[in-house]
């Protein structure tokens, strides 16, 4: 990390700020200063990826990546082609997406995007590197969306190639600790069982159902007794409810600060932080976690589910967590300190 | 991890301040029937209320309306209601308003300082150390020589992988993985001189390197071990027969007991790291306190005590031709804050000079010549315009921005978040039909452009660019460590 910048970074930054980035999907670049992007006609790419096979490869039945931090993101180390960064752990991201900056060489085909309810970010550029390696693990001919991500890079101070999503892994059992820095990884047939041979299985000590909806993960969790569908987020820095859960549910989370900010939009946006006390899920009561009150309409609408909050930064710090995708379970221990 | 550590600090800066009013506006602000609610209390101190005005930013006038006994105010237009609780506490709410929407494939970046964190303790503000001795267990299993760092990790036979990361690879997972041996990992790689945060990658795993005592928290539940990479050895001559010999000086505070040095062929000696400056120094022999006999910079202290003394860093050497004539030259610049008469010049037979301790950086500076400021004659890089510019030196530059075109240009700027997008940027020289203005950057991310007689230009040279508020895109560069 680059330690010195990020903290004349963070110390410039204006009290009581907290902002929603959003990441711009461009369509096609007709604005493109520098004529740089290449366009295959889209029936040559769409039989690129066609053919792509982005099935994670590598000598290995159980890997472990180690992850660096940034702010409250989690990072992997990656070699893209010629590109060497760093992609963000993302859950909440639908498969790979990379950053323009460094990918503007590649033929590009579009696809509908997933966020299109203003009709304005429906096309999505796409395009497909030859080969990703991380640690031992690599992929070959993958497709991958294109956003701009310098906002991330300028206010973290490191080189993010793109985010990784759990599409990626998802044909793993993946053990997510946060704590250590951690991301183990390892093979496991259809059902979900580890191919590993010699190692056991390992207990965790609380058991929640898994289920994913178009590329998201989704956990059941109550607050106030009201059951409530989360998504779990790891490129979020925060948690977040929605401003349209119960009443019931608001009032049980304290509310710690209040901003105005003048968002991209000329209308003024109020962003309320606060502290959320009563979430359980898989029969464990959680202690205090910090949580940001916005409008998931929007995602709920995308994704075409009903979407009351994002679990994030202060929810993995909680302990460790793995994600079963063959048997559609998501395990967890808590570490000690955390107060019921 | 690393980071972490940093932010956890910023926390804690952040919190103290607010920790008072936290606790007392723990139930201040609730939402209900879609509406948020403010409890205030007019016994509150006024910095009480200060501070809960900034922290849910609301209006002064509205509060003191309030209190006041209106039943409604107008802000921004928003209605607010005003309801009596008691004699003390009033209620103020409003509709809760729609707030800024997540959209898929978001990621939610947060401020720092942005949560209250009541439950973080103030740091302990250590001073910045000005110096370091490395401390292993047994043999140093790092060893630093001619500006080659060796790294030794024994053990860890079982493992099929082991990397070096730290801060001299932006703790890279990937860039040095290190070679097994016969009894552990080996790496050797070229380390400027100075202080070192590092760990060891075992199979995915982050540790701390088992034989260095010296580490500090990464912020998580492990340890960042820490390396210092010498710059100079302390070395006395003689006093074979002493028993005990310590070096002490102003760089550890005078401590007379902290760094002891070791005996060696014909004397003792402490290889140390030394942070840049002019340090004061002493030895001390079986409890006599001596200056070095083999330096003649000595100089005697506010209290009448003889110091040897010595110089760490580069020097740069101003020099300002002719002027013979002049009474007085003083340098200033943008190292010493402009100041108009610290740095005096020595007259020489050809004109003017100063030596001067500096790091590496960008810098400005002008001459005063008997009270008159002039840019150096001598040198082509300036910045500014009119009656502002100044003559820019770059002190040991890592990267030179270049372009080859535009030759019949009268002049051309590079620009970019290094110098805040000065307009008047750094203005480029030609050099064989190429222009070229060499910079020092530290490492991290920098985006640019050039202005080439007005006109704003990104990089044609460079493939990475990322696009900008004006829709015209800034050329992206990466300085590596």
């Amino acid at each position: 990390m680059v330690f010195c910048s990020a903290i004349g970074r963070i110390f410039n930054k204006k009290l009581l700020i907290a902002m929603l980035f959003c990441i711009s999907l461009y369509g096609y670049a007709d604005n493109d200063p520098g004529g740089i992007i290449r366009q295959l006609p889209a029936k040559d790419l769409s039989a690129l990826l066609l053919n792509k096979s982005d099935e994670p490869l590598g000598d290995f039945q159980s890997l472990t990546i180690p992850l660096k931090r940034a702010g409250r993101l989690f990072l992997i180390e990656a070699r893209i082609d010629d590109q060497v960064g760093n992609l963000i752990f993302d859950t909440g991201a639908s498969g790979l997406v990379l950053n323009r900056t460094y990918f503007r060489k590649y033929a590009t085909t579009t696809r509908s995007g997933g966020s299109g309810i203003t009709g304005s970010f429906d096309k999505v550029l796409r395009i497909v590197v030859k080969r990703i390696d991380i640690s031992e693990l690599y992929y070959e001919d993958v497709a991958a969306d294109i956003a701009d991500l310098g906002h991330i890079e300028d206010r973290r101070g490191v080189k993010i190639l793109g985010l990784f999503g759990i599409n990626m892994i998802d044909n793993f059992e993946v053990v997510f600790d946060a704590n250590n820095n951690e991301l183990q990884l390892t093979r496991i047939d259809k059902q979900g069982n580890r191919l590993i041979s010699g190692q056991p299985e390992l207990k965790f000590d609380f058991l929640q159902k898994l289920e994913t909806r178009n590329n998201i993960l989704l956990v059941k969790g109550t607050i106030g007794d009201k059951t409530l569908n989360f998504c779990l987020d790891t490129g979020a820095e925060t948690n977040v409810i929605s401003s349209s859960v119960s009443k019931k549910v608001l009032s049980t989370i304290q509310i710690n600060r209040r901003s105005n900010l003048g968002g991209a939009s000329s209308r003024s946006v109020e962003v309320l932080s606060g502290t959320m006390r009563e979430f359980e899920s898989g029969s464990h009561q959680f202690g205090s976690m910090e949580t940001i009150i916005t409008n998931l309409d929007a995602m709920s609408e995308a994704y075409g589910c009903s979407i009351d909050g994002m679990l994030g930064y202060d929810f993995w710090q909680k302990g460790v967590f793995c994600f079963n995708f063959g048997k559609n379970e998501f395990r967890f221990s808590i570490w000690k300190g955390d107060k019921k | 991890m690393k980071l972490r550590f940093i932010i956890i600090l910023l926390l804690a800066f952040a919190a103290p301040s607010l920790y008072s009013v936290a606790q007392q506006t723990d139930n201040v602000c609730y939402i209900n029937n879609d509406r948020i609610y403010f409890q205030l209390d007019k016994r509150w101190s006024d910095k009480t209320k200060k501070e809960t005005i900034s922290l849910f930013s609301l209006d002064s006038t509205l509060i003191a309306n309030a209190f006041a006994g209106s039943t409604s105010f107008i802000t921004d237009s928003i209605t607010w209601q005003i309801t009596r609780i008691d004699e003390n506490r009033v209620e103020i709410s409003k509709p809760l308003v729609s707030q800024e929407e997540y959209l898929p494939n978001d990621v939610l970046l947060i401020d720092d300082d942005w949560f209250v964190k009541p439950f973080v303790l103030k740091p302990m503000l250590f001073p910045q150390k000005k110096f370091g001795v490395n401390e292993f267990a047994k043999e140093p299993t790092v060893k630093y020589a001619d500006s080659i760092a060796h790294f030794y990790l024994p053990g860890f036979q079982d493992k099929r992988q082991v990397y070096l990361s730290g801060t001299f690879n932006t703790w890279s997972t990937m860039q040095h993985p290190m070679q097994k041996t016969a009894s552990g990992w080996e790496i050797s790689m070229k380390l400027e001189p100075g202080r070192y945060l590092y760990k060891y990658i075992t199979d995915g795993r982050w540790i701390h390197d088992p034989n260095n005592r010296l580490k500090e928290s990464d912020g998580e539940s492990g340890y960042n071990s820490i390396l210092y990479c010498y710059n100079h050895e302390f070395r006395l001559k003689g006093f074979t027969n002493s028993r005990k010999v310590y070096v002490t000086g102003s760089f550890n505070g005078w401590k007379n007991k902290e760094l002891r040095m070791k005996p060696v062929a014909g004397g003792w000696s402490l290889p140390i790291y030394l942070n840049k400056g002019t340090h004061a120094y002493k030895y001390i022999v079986d409890g006599n306190w001596i200056t070095d006999p083999d330096n003649s910079d000595t100089r005697l202290d506010a209290y009448g005590n003889m110091n040897s003394f010595m110089g760490i860093g580069d020097t740069l050497i101003f020099k300002l031709y002719g002027y013979l004539t002049a009474e007085k030259v003083v340098l200033s610049g943008s190292f010493n804050a402009w100041s108009h008469n610290e740095l005096v010049m020595n007259k020489t037979n050809d004109g003017w000079e100063l030596p001067y301790v500096l790091e590496a950086g960008n810098y400005e500076y002008k001459f005063i010549v008997d009270g008159k400021w002039i840019t150096d004659p001598a040198n082509p890089l300036t910045s500014g315009s009119g009656d502002f510019i100044n003559s820019c030196i770059t002190f040991k530059p890592n990267y030179t921005f270049r372009l080859s075109q535009f030759s019949n240009a009268n002049t051309v700027l590079v620009t970019g978040s290094f110098n805040n997008w000065a307009e008047e940027g750094y203005q480029m020289i030609k050099e064989n039909g190429t222009w070229t203005y060499p910079v020092y950057l530290k490492p991290g991310k920098y985006s640019y452009k050039f202005i080439i007689d007005g006109r704003w230009l990104i990089d044609p040279a460079n493939e990475l660019w990322e696009e900008n508020e004006f829709g015209t895109g800034n050329s992206v560069l990466w300085i590596e460590p």
